[in-house]
């Protein structure tokens, strides 16, 4: 019996100082040389125009979506000149962007000079394929997100190259929020 | 094994193997049915996968390529695609972002042709209600319009555990990690005991109750014999991480079809990739962590 206790403890003891690697663990010590074995998402990612943002990702392009660009087809001059008068055009959008007050047409858009871009608080254009940065402006927080992986959505395939949607690939810039919506499943078990 | 169970495991063993033959050898049956039968002779006797050769793999897909051809003059492309070195897949859930959509839901039944008469899922939403982290008072059935005010949305399903205790319960080894830490089944060589539905503490994994069906235009021909091919009645299946997308470099179902970008999938051992930043800016946590059970499935918030 006392042998018993003995090897008992023993093996309690092994047991003990044998510690388990977390997954963190395998992963922190994981050597960057040999990580994803050359799988890559360009195959995935044929037929998708992106641009590189020069931060080690790209975003998928957007100018070719927007359905009137460029925008100075109809803005060749500045918008109080323009002769159909204000909102005889996109008379359909909806702003619901912030507090009442806070945001209009020209918050974002270029109505007067250089049309074609969008610009920053200070002036600044800045190109449709862009948005992130005009978003950014505000939304720091989501940016950093963004930029790092936590928010927004990945094209093609979890390897490399790293593409991403910009902010207007998933947001409506003009009623950001998310309506709700019934699933598209569920309720199986109600039988 | 005593010797009169011996005895009549290998009777009962004869007698169907004799039904098969009959009907292989048969000079009535039609060519297709003897081929049939053949087929369904040298499926029943196909081994564990894990112990295949690469041509013993070879020729289990063509059969089942094959089979499936005969059955239902359908094409199907089974894949052996092997894990790679370098590669461990994780998974992080943005509690914040998941509205509760099941678009999730309805993207990995699609992909993963699950039996759509009992509507068997992977992936359960449960919906919560704010201030509260309880599963048994959570809603996983519900079906109204979301998100349902008060409450937020979190998503389960097979967390593939660096330590899994459903692998260790298995008593034929039908059920196992792959290196690129996929927790797999071969549903050949399940005998359906469902040891490994019990030792999951997280309710990962499905039975089939009867034979799955899944119409043939909804079939989706693109497979891997670890994931999603067809299963039988009697089987055990789960979430693979859609292994016969994420070995091609594609993104699970799942992740893909979430509108919100509330999944995230990726090479855990890639220091660049989207999963680590998440591991190493957000505060994540696991479900059941005490059980050491070492998910490879974080959640977090915004």
């Amino acid at each position: 019996m006392r042998h018993l206790l003995a090897i008992g403890a023993f093996l309690l003891s092994a047991c003990a100082r044998h510690e388990s690697h977390g997954v963190l663990d395998i992963a922190r010590n994981a050597s960057a040389a040999n990580s994803n074995a050359g799988v890559t998402s360009e195959a995935n990612l044929v037929g998708l125009q992106w641009v590189d943002t020069g931060k080690g990702f790209g975003v998928a392009a957007r100018t070719d979506h927007i359905e009137r660009y460029p925008c100075s087809r109809c803005h060749d001059r500045p918008a109080a000149q323009l002769k159909r008068g204000p909102k005889s055009a996109h008379w359909e959008v909806k702003l619901k962007h912030a507090p009442e007050g806070v945001m209009s047409c020209d918050s974002c858009h270029s109505l007067n000079k250089e049309t074609d871009s969008l610009h920053s608080l200070r002036g600044v254009p800045i190109g449709f394929n862009e948005s992130y940065r005009l978003c950014s402006q505000c939304h720091s927080r989501q940016a950093t997100d963004w930029a790092g992986g936590a928010h927004g959505k990945r094209l093609g395939g979890w390897a490399p190259p790293r593409v991403i949607q910009a902010c207007t690939g998933c947001h409506n810039p003009h009623q950001p929020g998310f309506s709700p919506r019934w699933p598209a499943a569920g309720g199986y078990r109600r039988e | 094994m005593d010797r009169r169970t011996a005895i009549r495991t290998a009777g009962t063993a004869l007698a169907l193997g004799a039904g098969l033959l009959e009907t292989a050898c048969s000079p009535f049956a039609s060519a297709a049915e003897r081929e049939k039968a053949k087929l369904d002779w040298e499926e029943y006797f196909q081994g564990n996968f894990r112990l295949m050769s690469d041509d013993e793999k070879r020729a289990t897909v063509e059969r089942l390529e094959r089979s499936h051809q005969i059955r239902t003059g359908e094409n199907i492309n089974v894949s052996v695609t092997e894990p790679r070195k370098g590669v461990l897949y994780g998974y992080a859930f943005n509690v914040s972002k998941c509205r509760g959509y099941m678009d999730c839901v309805r993207a990995c039944q699609a992909e993963n042709n699950q039996d759509r008469r009992s509507g068997m899922a992977y992936i359960r939403i449960h919906e919560h209600e704010n201030g509260q982290l309880n599963f048994e008072h959570a809603n996983d059935d519900f079906f109204h319009e979301v998100p349902a005010a008060g409450h937020f949305y979190m998503g389960t399903q097979c967390f593939h555990c660096q330590n899994p205790p459903c692998v260790d319960v298995c008593p034929v080894k039908a059920t196992w990690m792959e290196p690129d830490g996929i927790v797999v089944v071969d549903y050949n060589w399940c005998i359906g005991c469902r040891y490994c539905m019990a030792a999951c503490p997280y309710d990962a994994r499905r039975f089939n109750w009867a034979d799955p069906v899944v119409p043939v235009d909804e079939l989706n021909a693109n497979q891997h014999y670890l994931g999603n091919r067809l299963r039988k009645k009697g089987v055990v299946e789960k979430c693979t991480f859609c292994i016969q997308r994420s070995r091609e470099g594609r993104q699970p179902a799942c992740v893909e079809a979430c509108p919100t970008g509330a999944r995230i999938f990726g090479n855990l051992l890639d220091p660049d990739s989207e999963i680590r930043w998440v591991l190493a800016n957000k505060k994540v946590f696991r479900l059941k962590e005490d059980l050491g059970t070492e998910p490879k499935f974080w959640y977090f918030m915004d």
